[in-house]
């Protein structure tokens, strides 16, 4: 019998054997995702919401196995299916991404990393898709309980798997929101807007929960609810995809121009959700609300850009001449133009609404309709102004600006207070400036809706007015910035070709 | 190619009413290593950030190996290496994988990928601590670690913001070496440092800074000769007893200035270049009573020169003159960190 030939083992040097792991991820996976992920999945959080997440459905299911003769045990079982996932999914993985970009930001992290060939999208992107992926893993880690559910009878397995799949859309958004936000040192901002929709998250897991029968029944896609549902995702998808802008800009060179596409993102998204409303024959009152809700995170991002145009920025739109510029007059990433979009998103949706309130007839879109209309678009105009008159002085502006938001609507409480403890309602007059509190002013019966509608136009037309005379007043911005790129990169290129 | 590998010209920053760069210009010929020198808040750590790309410059032009900084960054992010003073490292990171992971990022793959964080290892000696968390390491690995994602896309210019400090004398010395060696390699390094005596070491020129204007650019010996307006040569004296009974005398005497105190005694500077002079003041000093044990003349270094260099712009004799006026701002008008 031969003895079998061994080959001796290749003895690796210390400097091969460090560098023999890094094959665990695959070259074409980006590498904010292969860093995310691995920093990720060792991190304390996701292995105690996975471990924790398996240990109690593993529980239920044993108790769920031990009654399964008895009726309801199968809807019990989805119930609790549903809960502990979507805790995880809607609450703790969005939470994740709380200080995700601040971190890298607070660490000068974030300077390497703009150095190297990953540009502001990807970096971002990055972050998300990693607590992307990471619930999706929880996703799948639960099939083999919904499997087992199965055999407990009374599944409707489409609408259960869909409503999963839902939430880890809901969650992809949501993180994407708190992903973009932690760009923004304000801890109004990167802090106190993710936990206000963790709580959201909360309650409605409660009303979820409450009203099991009904959220199941809404996923089976019966009636109408299929473009209600595509309206949502892609509402969802918008918002998400508006807040990540925000964290892009965050950390893009001033060379780079995110801002135009955002806004056409915004237009589109405007254009989509109508025909959406439009195919799915929506109430016409509801129209200008769902229209407005698209343009308001766009109206914010344009309202809080700075006075800054970097001349290379310009070139895509001088090349196309003047149609070129006017339209770069709505898209540069600046403010004047930024003014001017915001301009353009509050005609449409004030033009939808009085359009519809004056020719539709439709007693559900009145005058109080649009008041609640034209305050809405007021309320976001009015932070805007201290963005302009202080603007030198203002490090921070979105911050600022969601700061001056959410002081108007805690003054208009406060007002409301001591209107109603006081019952001097004519004093709200005082403040009628005040574009929140003309919320309150429709609603009260004491004030007559016509004046309240007129006050309400005339202070967000005045609002509007005023900062277009601002933009307009730093129009050199623009202009200065179309004749260096011009003398810069255009004129060379035709001497040249003259030559 | 440029004729630089770092030109900057007429070179303004403004946060506010902060004038952190007032009209900076100079140039770094290719393949020279150039020292920073300035007090804290000069200026250094702003400019070495607007030349790599990583802030804007209120007005002013900085090119790197003849790229505008600001409407090139992403051809010149492809030929520097950044070294910033202090940078955070990443929590359940090892190093091999924080170096993998800006390889990745620089666009190398699979064994190219490899082999290059293997080289920068090896390099910076970091293959003993391969599996260790980057945020766990010691001052002075954490630097090597930053010089070697430096080093990663081999860069033909490396800025250094005072990649020395807080390292003990011996992660110190190490660095100078691995400095030295990228030096001889034929790399441009910038780097700015308050060890002076290193940076006189190894650079072939310095820049000055102050108030956010160059005061001086040279070798370190013009800057030694520049600043030395009084003149003299520099005595290390010991004395047995009091040794505050030297800088008592000192203060009598003519052509003899107390510059600092030591243990045992100070260091003098006579204000004349004879020789017999300083015999004549060592011959005083024993004939009044002070037990001198040790009478030897020292070289003048580098910080001799800062502090002369200080002295001077206190007293207005340079950099007093206006900064070159800063021209209108038009459109370049850079916004405040919004993050």
């Amino acid at each position: 019998m031969s003895t079998p030939t061994i080959t001796p083992a290749v003895e690796l040097s210390a400097s091969d054997r460090s560098t023999a792991g890094l094959n665990d991820f695959s070259d074409r996976l980006p590498p904010m995702l292969v860093k995310e992920l691995r920093q990720g999945l060792r991190a304390r959080t996701f292995v105690g919401v996975f471990l924790g997440l398996q240990l109690f459905l593993g529980i239920v299911m044993l108790f769920a196995t031990m009654a399964s003769g008895l009726d309801g045990a199968g809807e019990a079982v989805s119930r609790i299916i549903f809960l502990f996932f979507s805790l995880a999914v809607l609450v703790v993985q969005p939470l994740r991404a709380m200080n995700a970009l601040h971190a890298e930001i607070k660490t000068t992290t974030i300077d390497m990393m703009v150095l190297t060939r990953l540009n502001a999208r990807r970096i971002v992107a990055g972050k998300w898709a990693s607590i992307v992926g990471q619930t999706l893993l929880l996703f799948v880690s639960i099939v083999p309980y919904l499997i087992l559910r199965y055999f407990f009878g009374g599944m409707n397995l489409f609408a259960e798997l869909l409503a999963l799949g839902s939430l880890c859309l809901l969650s992809a958004c949501l993180t994407a929101f708190n992903v973009g936000l932690s760009s923004n040192s304000a801890i109004i901002v990167r802090g106190i807007l993710p936990l206000g929709l963790a709580v959201s998250m909360f309650i409605f897991m409660i009303f979820m929960m409450e009203e099991f029968d009904e959220f199941l029944e809404f996923f089976a896609l019966e009636d109408d609810n299929l473009a209600i549902f595509l309206g949502l995702v892609a509402g969802a998808l918008y918002l998400a995809w508006t807040a990540f802008g925000l964290g892009v800009a965050a950390i893009a060179p001033a060379a780079e121009n995110h801002s135009t596409l955002n806004r056409l993102v915004t237009l589109g998204t405007m254009a989509l959700i109508g025909v959406i409303l439009f195919v799915a024959d929506a109430d016409a009152d509801e129209v200008p609300f769902f229209i407005g809700a698209i343009a308001f995170p766009g109206l914010v991002l344009a309202l809080c850009e700075s006075n800054f145009l970097m001349p290379r920025v310009t070139l895509p739109f001088i090349r196309r001449g003047a149609l070129g510029k006017l339209m770069g007059a709505f898209l540069y990433p600046c403010w004047t133009s930024g003014v001017q979009f915001a301009a353009l998103l509050s005609a449409i949706v004030l033009g939808i609404g009085g359009l519809i309130m004056f020719t539709s007839g439709s007693y559900r879109f009145g005058k109080e309709e649009f008041t609640v209309l034209c305050s809405l678009l007021g309320s976001a105009l009015f932070p805007a102004l201290f963005l302009a008159f202080f603007q030198k002085r203002i490090n921070n502006r979105i911050g600022l600006y969601f700061a001056i938001l959410i002081g108007s609507y805690a003054l208009m409480l406060a007002l409301i207070a001591v209107a109603e403890s006081t019952n001097v309602d004519e004093a709200m007059w005082l403040f009628c400036w005040l574009p929140p509190v003309h919320l309150y002013m429709v609603d009260d019966s004491s004030f007559p809706d016509e004046i309240v509608m007129i006050t309400s136009l005339i202070f967000t037309s005045l609002y509007l007015g005023a900062l277009l005379f601002h933009a307009w007043a730093n129009y050199r911005t623009i202009r200065t910035a179309e004749e260096e790129a011009e003398l810069t990169y255009l004129t060379p290129a035709k001497e040249n070709q003259n030559a | 190619m440029s004729q630089h590998a770092i030109s900057v010209h007429n070179l303004y920053r403004y946060f506010g009413p902060l004038k952190a760069v007032n009209g900076v210009s100079f140039e770094i010929p290719h393949g020279s290593v150039c020292g920073f020198v300035g007090a804290n808040g000069a200026g250094k750590t702003t400019t070495m950030r607007i030349l790599a790309s990583l802030d804007y410059p209120t007005l002013g032009v900085a090119e790197i190996c003849g790229y505008n900084v600001v409407s090139h960054p992403e051809e010149v992010r492809r030929l520097i290496g950044w070294m910033p003073d202090h940078f955070g490292n990443y929590e359940h990171m090892t190093v091999v994988e924080y170096l993998d992971f800006y390889a990745r990022a620089l666009g190398f793959k699979g064994k190219e990928r490899r082999q290059r964080v293997q080289e920068v290892m090896e390099f910076t000696d970091l293959v003993p601590l391969a599996e260790r968390f980057s945020n766990k390491l010691s001052k002075g690995n954490t630097q090597r670690l930053g010089l070697g994602r430096a080093l990663l896309q081999d860069p033909q210019v490396l800025i250094m913001d005072e990649p020395a400090a807080g390292l003990d004398p011996k992660a110190r010395v190490e660095l100078k070496s691995l400095i030295r060696v990228l030096a001889n390699e034929g790399k441009t390094i910038f780097i700015s440092s308050h060890i002076l005596s290193e940076l006189g070491e190894m650079c072939d020129s310095l820049l000055f800074i102050n108030g956010g204007r160059i005061v001086h650019h040279g070798d370190a010996e013009s800057m030694k000769r520049d600043t030395d307006t009084a003149g003299g040569l520099l005595y290390d004296v010991q004395v047995l007893g009091n040794p505050e009974d030297l800088s008592a005398w000192c203060l009598l005497q003519p052509k003899v200035e107390f510059m600092e105190a030591r243990k045992q005694g100070g260091r003098l500077r006579i204000t004349t270049t004879e020789l017999g002079d300083a015999a004549e003041i060592l011959h005083r000093m024993i004939k009044d009573g002070l037990k001198v044990t040790e009478f030897h003349r020292e070289e003048r270094n580098l910080e001799d020169a800062f502090i002369d260099m200080l002295g001077k712009i206190d007293r207005g004799e340079i950099g007093s003159g206006k900064p070159p006026p800063m021209p209108e701002l038009k459109a370049f008008n850079p916004p405040s960190a919004d993050v």
